[in-house]
This record gives structure tokens, C-alpha cells and sequence, in this order.
């Protein structure tokens, strides 16, 4: 059931109630004498009616929308208007009707006038609501035991009310009760005085004073003072007129006297006792804020002017500075960066004397610097240069663990502006500062790394397009060739070409160095070859082509080893030069030779020195040779315990998978590298090139 | 990451720079800098003692080739000295015997420049 249907069919109950009772006053007025069973009745239906009414009321939720402000004042107003409503049902209830306590015969009266029951009526409500905004004040950050003593407090209320009822009741039904005593004026009130205890401890749930500030602590505590003036005269009469209407709602009505006088007492004195230290509550909640303002800025905002904008903004809150300025450090000089109430010009005609003066104290002491009167301090004298008027300086260095940002100043216009605590107060806040900057510094290059890394993933895949991609298949050999760069993109290649049909030329080179330099030559020195196979037919030739434009073409550091070999199928013939290359391996026979001839690396010597350093070699290969090209990347592999794989290793290696199909060889041993480097990045590429005759 | 040591000596009129450990892309710069600081002061007549060197890498053979032009047009040299196996393969199968002279001994070197 939703609430506002709740709140109907209560409403609807304690109306039904109320009616039933006017309906049994009026004709209890007529008839006599009363019959007392009635009484009884009408109390239960008084009882039921306001029950039913409060819980109606409660399901409104009317009171969760207000502001603590808000309830505030509608507990004084509705307090107020209490007080006014009982002193007026005073001059209301018929003389004849003594409200003595527990008197039981002539302690109530029917409801004889209509205003009688008006007052009733609204003093009931008003009853009501008062101990729900009681309600909500004290489950203002609830406790563990806040429900727990709430409610007992409640149930102490509901047995005072039977208690009182069955007494008053009792007496009537029992003339003469000999062994009870009722005229014992302690046992009678004692659930009274449980009710005011638990009103007590309730008391000290004031936690509501805490969300005010300094200017509403005091308006709430003069205003509480003026209403419960009132309240607390009626509070003097006890029990109140009410009872004179209904036993159980007057009892009810002394239980929410007491509370209110109790309560409100113990809430004024909290807001007294609070009161000298509410400036400085306000203060702290003030610098808290900017801090969290601060942190929020920290996780959103990345641009670096805006973040800028944002630290000296609050940089005058924390401190309440009239004008502020940060400066941060580019290349060993440190530039204005930004400033709040402080134009550009202003900021540039700060004397450069004075910056350094006071940046040069700060690095000394290690600690931010406040001067009191900047015109006066040696320190800061050479301030008297600038033209706008400046009493006290607060600076502080902004510094990540050890990295230097830069330094935040914060001046007033008076002397003496600042105390002594901003120094620890304005150092926190740089140092914050120097978070979100350095933050803001990460992601910017953060976002610039993701780009560089995008790029390189493009020119890997534009590079492993430049190998080839399907070896050329020539009747009588077994080509194939593999190339594992270190990282995205390296300096190895290896190209097989079919020059002719009777000419196949099979070339690996190593560009020295890594990266995006050595990836570039690599696709040169690749087009080169392309272009320089189709005219020529030596490979010394060719070598000497591209030394011409390499040597002259290249950084003095770079190099370029190479294997050149032109391979004649049909004749088995194959002519290679070795340009500063690991040498060729020849498997013939299941052994292994490394077959080395005279070279130079390309891009190393002029010509001429080539020239005479280059020798060609010719070899005659027979059926079931292996030729094997590898790069140095392969011997030179590290494991995780810093050896290197070696070239035994690699005759070893070769010679043992010989038997395979070259495919299936490159495959062990990429498998076998691949398990020798495990744990270890690689850092250089590997390259291997395997041709057999068949 | 292997260490990497670069150390100076004059004697006379020639400077021999030490090289201790694995000389790779990673500690070429340093080899580079203590190259540059000779170029700079105009000692030209260079000996690289290799005798501790336990590795080098293309990367450190190319500061040999960035530095010898200059060298030379300087009217200077870099000498290689007390190269282990290991290394002069290195040198020796990119070709460097036919740029540079290599010696066995420091003193051989040392020796070669007073003579020219």
C-alpha cells in the first residue's frame, strides 16, 4: 500500500473514532447519571483516534522534504501555537471539572461546546506532529542505539497512558480499594519519570546542531529560548487541561511537556556550549570543502588551463587571500602560469628580486613561507617596486616526491592577514596541486604514447607486408625463410626474388640499430634491390650500387650487413658475397660448415675500399644440400640467465633438424629459440633464410 | 640491464679509453660522450683498450663509424687494442680489420703513433 493511500484509510479510521466519541459526549450530556462503562470506551476511541491519526500523519513523509531549518522552525511554530491552545482550553473547561490527579470522578467532562472540541482537536494534532519533528530530529545520524532508545522511550509514554488509565478506571469500578495505594505520589508518577529519563538520554541525539552554521546556531538558540518560555509554564501544570477531556490523551500530553522541556533544554545548552567554536567549525568546514573540491578537480579535469584556473581560485578560499598566483617550472626557469584577482600585467611587473628571494627562502627552510608585513621583512622588501598595494604573503613550493613543479603565492591586502596554521593548510593544498598537475602532465602523455603505439602497430604491419609473403615455388629447391623483429618494427629483411626463370636471387640483410630509423632503411635498402636485381648479375655489383648511395645516404653510425647470392637452379650454382654478414652454412652430408669469405658491411667505407675488400665466392651445390642465411640476432639471443645461445649451438641445432622439410626446420626452430629467450624480451631480430636442393 | 664502464687515460700526447663490460644500445651513449669529450678537446690520437669488453652490439660498433671521419680529418685515429676472441670475431667479421688497425697489445699501439 502506498503511502498517501495509507494516510486515507487512517485518516479515514481516527475520523470514524473521533465521530463515535462527539456522538457518546453528546449523549452522555444527556443522559444521568453517566454510565460508567462509556468512559472506558470513549478513552479507548480517543486512544485509537490519535493513534491512528499519527500514523497517518507519519506516512505523509511531509516533514522529509523540509530542510533542517525547515523543521526547526515548524517545531517553534507549532510549540508555540500549543502553548496557546492549551492556555485557551483553560478558560474553556467547565469549572465543576478538577483535573487533581488520579481524580477519578470528577476528572473529565464530556465535550459540551463546539470550541471545546475545535481546541481538542487541534491541539491534538498539533501533539502529533510535534513528536514526529522530534522524531526526525533525533534520528538526525543515527546511531546503533538511536531506534533502540527511541522506542523505549515510546513505550514508556504508552505505559504511563494505561497506567494512568487504569488507575483513574480502577477507582471508579473499585470505590474503596484497600490494598492499593494510590495516593503515593512516586509510584504513581514512576513511568512518568522513566518517560523523562529516556527523554534524557533522547536528549543527547542533537546531532542536528552540527549542520548548522554559526549564524543559524545562534538564531536557533535565542528562538528556543523564546518559545520555550512558553512551553515551559504550561509544563508547570501538570497534569494539563487535556486530561480534563480524556484521561489518556492528557496523560500523553503531560509525556510530550516533559519531553519538549527536557529536550529543547538539553539542545539549547549543546547550541550554547557550541557557540564560541562555531567561527572556527565554520572555517574548517570551509577548508574542507575546498579540498574536496579540489580532489574532485584532480579525478576530471585533465586540461591544464582549466586545472590551473581551478588551484588558484581555490587557492583563495583555503585562505582567504584577496589574490593569488602559481608559477611553474619550464626548463629550469619558472614562468607565470595563471592567477585569480591579479591581471597578467600586474602579475608580469612582480619585482624578479623579490620572486627569487622568497622561492630561495622556501628551498632553505623546506617549509612555506608567511610574512607578516611583506613591505617591512628584509625578505621581501623589494616588493615596495610593485605597484599594487600587498600586507601579507603565504608561498609554498608545489612538489611531487622529489620532482619540483613549481610555487603557489597567496597575498592579502592587509598586514597580518594570515595565521600561523595556513602554513601546514596552504603546503597540503599544493601539494594536492601538485597531484592534479602531474596527473594532468600523465594523461596528456599518456594519450600521446597510446598514439605513438598506434602508429608503430601500422608501420609493423606495413613492414611484415614489405617480406615476402609467398616464397616463389622453383622446381628442384625447398625455400623458406622466417623474421621475428624484436619489437614493432626492427632492421632485419630477407627477400627471396625470381629474377628469370633460371635466376633466383636470395638476399638477408641487417640495418644496424633498432626502431623506427633502422625499419626505414630496411624499406629502402628493399626497394634498392628489387630494382638493382632486374640490371644487374653480379651480386658484387649490386653491393657496390647501394654502397655508393648508402655511404653517402646514411648517419656515419649507421651500417648495413648483408648476404647477397644469386642462385642458378638448373646448374645448382650458387654465387653469394658476404657484406660484414654472419657467414653462409653449408649442410652437406649431416655436417655443418660455415663458409666465410672477405667483406665489408655497407655504408662503412667508400668504394673503392669496398671494391678491393668484397670477394664473390661460387658454390656447387649437390642434391640433399642445406644453404642456411641466418642474422646475428640468432646467436647473440640471451637466456633468463644472461648466456648467450652461441654459434656451436646453432650447428648443433641446424644439424640435428637437417632431416625436416625447410618449413618444418624454421618451425623447430622458432619453437627452440622462442623456448631459450623465454623470460627475457628479445632485443635484437631474428632472421633465417633455408634453401634445399632437392 | 649489463653494466657498462668507460675509463681515461692520457699518456703524452694520446689518449686510451678503457672499456669494461657489454657495450649495447642501452650504454652506447656513454661510450659516445667519453668520444665526444676527446673530439672536443682536440685529443685526437685514440686507443680503445678493449681487454675487459665482454660484448658489443651493432649499436656500439656504430660509435666507432660515427667518431673515425672526424677523427681522421682531424689528423687523429682510433686505435683498437687487446681485443678478446670473442670480440675480434665480432670486428673481424663486419670487416673493421680492413678500417682500423688492431693491435695485441697496448703498448703496440702506443707505439704506432709515435712513430708517425
Amino acid at each position: 500500500m502506498t503511502c498517501p493511500k495509507k494516510f486515507w484509510i487512517y485518516g479515514f479510521i481516527s475520523l470514524i473514532l473521533l465521530i463515535f466519541v462527539v456522538f457518546l459526549d453528546f449523549r452522555l450530556i444527556n443522559l444521568s447519571p453517566s454510565p460508567v462503562s462509556c468512559d472506558q470506551i470513549r478513552e479507548l476511541l480517543l486512544a485509537g483516534f490519535f493513534l491512528f491519526m499519527t500514523a497517518g500523519f507519519s506516512c505523509l513523509g511531509i516533514l522529509k522534504r523540509n530542510s533542517l531549518l525547515g523543521k526547526l522552525r515548524l517545531l517553534g511554530i507549532f510549540a508555540l501555537l500549543f502553548s496557546g491552545g492549551l492556555q485557551m482550553l483553560e478558560k474553556q473547561l467547565p469549572a465543576s471539572v478538577s483535573i487533581e490527579p488520579f481524580e477519578a470522578a470528577n476528572s473529565f467532562t464530556g465535550f459540551s461546546k463546539p470550541m471545546e472540541l475545535v481546541l481538542f482537536l487541534i491541539l491534538s494534532v498539533l501533539s502529533a506532529w510535534i513528536i514526529l519533528i522530534f522524531r526526525e530530529l533525533i534520528f538526525i545520524q543515527q546511531g546503533k542505539r538511536t531506534e533502540r532508545n527511541y522506542r523505549l522511550l515510546i513505550l514508556f509514554i504508552l505505559l504511563h497512558v494505561c497506567f494512568v488509565f487504569l488507575l483513574t478506571k480502577i477507582k471508579t469500578l473499585v470505590p474503596n480499594p484497600v490494598e492499593i495505594n494510590f495516593e503515593n505520589f512516586n509510584s504513581n508518577y514512576l513511568f512518568f519519570i522513566l518517560v523523562g529519563f529516556f527523554a534524557f538520554i533522547n536528549g543527547f541525539r542533537c546531532k542536528w546542531i552540527h549542520y548548522l552554521n554559526k549564524k543559524q546556531k545562534i538564531g536557533v538558540f535565542f528562538s528556543g529560548i523564546f518559545v520555550s518560555v512558553f512551553v515551559f509554564q504550561q509544563i508547570l501544570k501538570i497534569p494539563n487541561v487535556m486530561t480534563g477531556y480524556s484521561i489518556t490523551i492528557g496523560a500523553w500530553i503531560d509525556c510530550l511537556l516533559l519531553i519538549y522541556v527536557i529536550y529543547s533544554s538539553m539542545a539549547i545548552l549543546g547550541l550554547l556550549l557550541q557557540l564560541p567554536s562555531a567561527g572556527l567549525v565554520d572555517r574548517r568546514t570551509k577548508e574542507i570543502q575546498s579540498f574536496q573540491n579540489l580532489s574532485a578537480t584532480i579525478s576530471s579535469v585533465f586540461d591544464k588551463e582549466e586545472l590551473i584556473d581551478k588551484i588558484t581560485e581555490l587557492s583563495l578560499q583555503i585562505v582567504r587571500a584577496d589574490f593569488s598566483w602559481i608559477e611553474l617550472k619550464e626548463n629550469d626557469t619558472f614562468c607565470f602560469a595563471g592567477s585569480q584577482n591579479l591581471g597578467k600585467e600586474a602579475a608580469e611587473q612582480l619585482p624578479e628580486s623579490f620572486l627569487k628571494n622568497v622561492r630561495n627562502e622556501i628551498k632553505e627552510n623546506d617549509i612555506p613561507l608567511l610574512i607578516n608585513d611583506v613591505n617591512k621583512d628584509a625578505r621581501t622588501r623589494e616588493i615596495r617596486k610593485w605597484n599594487r598595494k600587498a600586507g601579507s604573503l603565504l608561498a609554498a613550493r608545489v612538489r611531487i616526491q622529489k620532482k619540483e613543479l613549481g610555487f603557489i603565492y597567496a597575498m592579502k591586502e592587509e598586514r597580518f592577514g594570515f595565521v600561523d596554521e595556513c602554513r601546514g593548510l596552504f603546503q597540503a593544498f599544493a601539494d594536492q596541486s601538485a597531484i592534479a598537475l602531474e596527473s594532468a602532465n600523465l594523461v596528456r602523455v599518456t594519450i600521446e604514447q597510446e598514439r605513438y603505439r598506434e602508429e608503430l602497430r601500422l608501420a609493423h604491419e606495413a613492414q611484415m607486408r614489405l617480406l615476402p609473403q609467398k616464397m616463389p615455388s622453383v622446381k628442384g629447391m625447398d625455400i623458406s625463410g622466417f623474421c621475428l623483429t624484436a619489437n614493432d618494427i626492427g632492421g632485419d629483411f630477407y627477400d627471396v626474388i625470381e629474377v628469370d626463370s633460371g635466376r633466383l636471387d636470395i638476399v638477408i640483410g641487417d640495418v644496424s640499430g633498432k626502431g623506427a630509423s633502422a625499419a626505414f632503411y630496411m624499406a629502402e635498402l628493399k626497394g634498392a634491390i628489387q630494382t638493382l636485381s632486374k640490371h644487374f648479375s653480379s651480386p658484387k655489383e649490386i653491393l657496390m650500387e647501394m654502397n655508393g648511395f648508402l655511404h653517402k645516404h646514411f648517419e656515419p653510425q649507421t651500417f648495413v650487413t648483408m648476404i647477397y647470392g644469386i642462385l642458378y637452379p638448373a646448374k645448382r650454382e650458387l654465387q653469394f658475397v658476404r657484406a660484414g654478414h654472419p657467414p653462409v652454412g653449408l649442410i652437406r652430408k649431416e655436417t655443418l660448415s660455415w663458409i666465410e669469405t672477405e667483406g665489408l658491411g655497407l655504408g662503412m667505407a667508400p668504394n673503392a675500399v669496398l671494391e678491393k675488400t668484397l670477394s664473390v665466392k661460387t658454390l656447387r651445390l649437390k642434391k640433399a644440400d642445406t644453404v642456411v642465411f641466418y642474422t646475428d640476432g640468432l646467436v647473440e639471443a640471451r637466456n633468463i640467465e644472461n648466456e648467450e645461445f652461441g654459434e656451436d649451438a646453432l650447428k648443433e641445432m641446424l644439424t640435428r633438424l637437417n632431416g625436416l622439410e625447410s618449413e618444418e626446420m624454421l618451425q623447430q626452430v622458432q619453437k627452440q629459440m622462442r623456448s631459450f629467450t623465454e623470460g627475457i624480451p628479445r632485443h635484437d631480430d631474428i632472421t633465417l633464410v633455408i634453401f634445399k636442393i632437392l | 640491464m649489463n653494466g657498462f664502464q668507460v675509463k681515461r687515460k692520457d699518456i703524452k700526447n694520446v689518449s686510451i679509453v678503457y672499456l669494461k663490460g657489454y657495450l649495447d644500445a642501452h650504454t652506447a651513449p656513454d661510450f659516445e660522450k667519453a668520444l665526444q669529450e676527446l673530439v672536443d678537446e682536440d685529443q685526437v690520437r685514440i686507443i680503445v683498450n678493449l681487454a675487459e669488453l665482454n660484448y658489443i652490439s651493432s649499436a656500439g660498433l656504430g660509435v666507432f663509424m660515427g667518431f673515425i671521419e672526424d677523427v681522421r680529418k682531424k689528423g687523429g685515429d682510433i686505435k683498437l687494442a687487446e681485443l678478446t676472441e670473442k670480440v675480434y670475431r665480432v670486428f673481424d667479421l663486419l670487416g673493421f680489420p680492413v678500417l682500423y688497425e688492431i693491435f695485441k697489445k697496448e703498448e703496440e699501439a702506443i707505439k704506432k703513433y709515435q712513430s708517425s
